[in-house]
């Protein structure tokens, strides 16, 4: 049984009155991916922003062990959590290969003084950045892109190129958010191979998806929202079978 | 992890040999060579703005000024404007750091010039020597600097763009009040000529060649800051902070750097400008300049370091080219300023940026067509 | 106690001054989210265009300034048309940069149209003084106290009660939303612009007989009145105002006793204070969807 990475329980969520998500917890063990499916406004990126950070939540957050306050990201980015967002998030004026080298873990000779006092120190790190970024874009087919600036990609290259940013930061979670949105069958199932290959690596997953095929051949365990609530949680199969994911998707008799 | 990574190096790692002898024993010298001298080994991908070209710019900036300017400007007035032109460009600079780079909107360079000129003054009365007084100048604009990022830490965008302005004004009423520091109703007169290594700079002429030297050194900082983590992690925070602080950069430490070192910047100008006119007053660092500095750098471009250096050009020169129409002046600026922000926020190096890549278009659809 | 009674006449006189040039400045704010720069330089326009009404045509003083105050309603709607309506999309900063341009070339032309020497704008009132208590209150402060009541009765009655303010409050809270539900954004802007430069207009005429109306005149007190109202919380009238008054009694009171050089400076100081430790809540900041 391997060890569990990711756990967070009694997460709540307020905006105004509104309860976006109401108790809600889930556990991931390294090397494994836990899919989030629901309905439309059912807490899964809002979930994904409490436990990376960007709003307020109450709740427990355990990483490898270790108790991680909620509400800040550089907190829950230091904790190993890397989050993907629905919407591509490339910064348009950076090159591919400097957006990849912005998410990198290894903050060494990254500061002002290193660059104007310690610069033969600060190139070699910088090199040894650069081949791993490099190694990222190879990793999602974007290598011949690296010296273009974001901003000339596709929809789909973008998502990609979010995707090597979130490897080249060697997290401990990786939370993606939508990461199929947008792509045919075919890169689909590429990036299917990839994210598999990455939990491989030992890294713990966390996705939010629509896409049924996708979900039930990346996802070892499954949890279902709806309406910031908990409906049903458990592996593919017995999640498909529950009745109460039926009803959360369609909608029950009474609610016409 | 090996350092080179070039996707079409053959997989045993070993370097193309192009089978003339001569040739691969030159390129494997090459090689060694650029292994010893730390150079990065061919075929290494790095970011574009890590090209020779930044370098080169800067040593052809330097080299084409310090030969252009005295043969083309020969008159005293000429002398004076080219200046004025390089000691604002250094404040442009600053502000491009704190703006251009940061991306955060600061009302208080002009206040910080005037700190680093009255700074300067005040240790130049007191019988320091001039390098150690431009440098407390340049210094105490950099600690104001220090303790007004600290308190506007948390600011968003537009708060901190008000909380400099309402340092600014803070400014103008201290400058003419508080008379022990800055002289009676902020008037500081009879400040000597800069000396250096026992040279006095006491003609423009001379002022020229400091000048110039100061602004191709911060041109040379600027570069290394750009090829550095820090340049990309300043664009990164600038356009995206929220999703950079989920990737784990300081944005916050970041903001704070690039503000006070552009403050410094101002205050260095601030300063050789006091000890180079000789006096200061609080007038000269008003919201005339304070406009200008934003015309500077807004119509020269903020995405380049260039672009206040083009744009402080325009700035010292204008008012000549407009001698006739002295009270349009304002109308003029504003309406440029206006038309800048509307068309090519960019600024004219934007728009050259632009025009070449369309130059590029044409050309390559002329090839095929 | 003449002293205090003048001192603290004065704070209120001068606390209406900064809220007769805030009042203006956070109605545009409020219906259109502009931070105009440009309102300064309205206010010295509104100044300038009594003086020419008054001195150039010959006019009496009131129906002068009454057609300052419509000229400027006017000029109002020409800058949304022609500096804001284009830049309704764009960033921010934008805008602020395009405010500021505006009121470099609104103080400039002025400067050209009417040249730039430092003139006197005479009030209705005349030069005369309020003797109470023993001390004396020119007339044009108590007049400036009572219109400013006046002004932001109406105003507070506006935005309760009419349907311009409900369309600006609603603007104001989520303006996709808003013009989802029928706001028509094109006529509350420009009405707001229209109100916001006649408003401008009136403080300039009320505040210029007071000082020397000069190029620089409104920038000042614009400047002032914005610094006062954000200390006391930008989003609305009523902590506008009080931030006004905050700062009107500081300043006349604190600064008449002790501090007197450094006076000038008090709104200021209050607005960096208030910025610096409560920085979120002051101005609404669009939290992108991520």
């Amino acid at each position: 049984m391997a060890d569990t990475v990711l756990e967070a329980s009694g997460i709540r969520v307020s905006f105004g009155g509104v309860r976006a998500v109401d108790d809600v917890g889930v556990t991931v063990a390294e090397g494994q991916v836990v899919g989030i499916i629901g309905p439309n406004g059912s807490g899964k990126t809002t979930l994904l922003n409490a436990l990376s950070g960007v709003v307020p939540a109450t709740g427990s957050l355990v990483v490898d062990g270790h108790r991680v306050r909620l509400g800040g990201p550089e907190r829950s980015r230091r904790a190993g959590l890397v989050r993907m967002f629905q919407q591509p998030q490339p910064y348009r004026y950076l090159t591919c290969l400097e957006n990849v080298l912005v998410a990198t873990p290894d903050r060494r000779a990254s500061g002002l003084g290193a660059a104007w006092l310690a610069r033969p120190y600060m190139l070699r790190v910088e090199r040894a950045r650069w081949a791993s970024a490099f190694a990222a874009l190879e990793r999602v087919g974007l290598a011949d892109k690296a010296r273009l600036p974001a901003a000339v990609l596709t929809y789909g290259e973008q998502r990609l190129l979010d995707v090597a940013r979130g490897i080249s930061a060697c997290p401990r979670v990786l939370m993606l958010d939508e990461p199929s949105a947008g792509l045919n069958d075919h890169e689909t199932t590429e990036l299917l191979v990839l994210l598999r290959a990455v939990a491989a690596d030992g890294v713990a997953l966390l996705v939010i998806d629509h896409k049924i095929d996708f979900i039930d051949a990346l996802c070892d365990r499954i949890t279902v929202l709806e309406t910031g609530r908990i409906v049903a949680e458990g592996s593919p199969a017995q999640v498909w079978r529950d009745r109460r994911v039926m009803d959360a998707y369609l909608g029950t008799a009474h609610d016409a | 992890m090996t350092d080179t990574h070039n996707p079409a190096a053959p997989p045993d790692g070993a370097t193309e040999r192009t089978g003339v002898p001569g040739l691969d024993a030159a390129s494997g010298r090459l090689d060694d060579l650029r292994a010893r001298l730390g150079a990065s080994p061919r075929g290494t991908v790095k970011p574009p703005v890590y090209g020779r070209h930044q370098y080169l710019g800067v040593l052809a900036f330097v080299a084409v000024t310090a030969v252009a300017a005295p043969n083309l400007i020969t008159s005293a007035e000429g002398t004076n404007l080219l200046d004025l032109w390089l000691l604002y460009s250094l404040a442009g600079i600053g502000f491009y750091w704190i703006f251009g780079l940061g991306g955060r909107f600061a009302f208080c360079q002009t206040t910080m010039m005037a700190v680093g000129a009255y700074a300067s003054a005040y240790t130049i009365e007191r019988g320091q020597p001039f390098w150690l007084s431009a440098l407390c100048g340049a210094a105490a604009a950099g600690a104001v600097a220090a303790v007004v990022g600290l308190a506007l830490a948390r600011a968003q965008h537009f708060a901190f763009a008000i909380g400099t302005l309402a340092v600014s004004q803070i400014g103008m009423v201290v400058f003419s009040r508080t008379s022990e520091f800055t002289g009676v109703n902020g008037q500081v007169t009879g400040l000597p000529y800069a000396s250096l290594f026992g040279h006095t700079f006491d003609s423009d002429r001379g002022a020229f060649w400091l000048f110039l030297g100061v602004l191709g050194l911060a041109l040379l900082l600027g570069v290394f800051l750009e090829r550095s983590p820090v340049g990309r992690e300043a664009v990164a925070a600038r356009d995206g902070e929220m999703v950079a602080r989920t990737a784990g950069i300081p944005v916050r430490r970041v903001h704070l750097m690039l503000y006070v070192l552009g403050s410094v910047a101002g205050g260095l100008s601030g300063a050789l400008l006091a000890n180079w006119q000789g006096f200061v007053g609080v007038d000269q660092f008003g919201l005339d300049l304070g406009i200008g500095i934003f015309l500077m750098v807004i119509l020269g471009g903020a995405g380049s370091i260039w672009g206040p250096v083009l744009g402080a050009g325009f700035y010292v020169w204008a008012p000549k080219l407009l001698s006739d129409f002295k009270e349009y002046q304002g109308v003029v600026y504003g309406a440029l300023l206006l038309v800048m922000i509307m068309v090519a926020p960019e600024g004219l190096i934007g728009l050259a940026g632009r025009a070449r890549a369309l130059l590029r278009r044409v050309g390559k659809g002329g090839a095929h067509g | 106690m003449a002293t205090f009674i003048a001192l603290f006449a004065g704070a209120l006189a001068y606390a209406a001054v900064l809220t007769l040039a805030a009042v203006g400045f956070l109605l545009l704010y409020k219906a259109t989210g502009v931070v105009n720069f440009a309102h300064g330089d309205l206010l010295t326009l509104g100044g300038f265009l009594a003086w020419w009404a008054i001195d150039d045509l010959g006019w009496p003083v009131v129906p002068g300034s009454l057609l300052a105050i419509v000229l400027l309603a006017v000029v109002g709607i020409v800058l949304e048309r022609v500096a804001y309506a284009p830049l309704r999309k764009r960033p921010q900063m934008t805008v602020i940069v395009a405010t500021l341009a505006a009121a470099l070339v609104i103080r400039a032309s002025i400067g050209i149209w009417q040249g730039s020497e430092p003139r006197r704008l005479p009030g209705p009132l005349g030069d005369g003084a309020w003797h109470v208590a023993g001390a004396a209150i020119a007339w044009q402060r108590v007049l400036i106290i009572c219109v400013t009541a006046v002004v932001v009765g109406v105003l507070v009655y506006v935005f309760r009660c009419t349907s311009f303010g409900r369309q600006v409050r609603a603007l104001a809270a989520d303006p996709d939303a808003a013009q989802l539900c029928g706001v028509r954004i094109r006529r509350v802007s420009m009405t707001a612009w229209a109100l916001s430069g006649a408003l401008a207009a009136l403080a300039g005429i009320l505040v210029a007989p007071l000082t020397v109306l000069d190029l620089n005149f409104g920038f000042a007190i614009m400047l002032g009145g914005m610094a006062a109202a954000v200390a006391g919380g930008f989003g609305n009238l009523g902590g506008a105002v009080l931030g006004c008054l905050g700062v009107g009694l500081i300043q006349q009171l604190l600064g008449g006793y002790v501090l007197r050089d450094y006076a000038g400076a008090l709104p200021y100081v209050a607005l960096f204070l208030v910025i610096a430790l409560r920085p979120q809540g002051i101005f609404k900041t669009h939290a992108a969807r991520l």
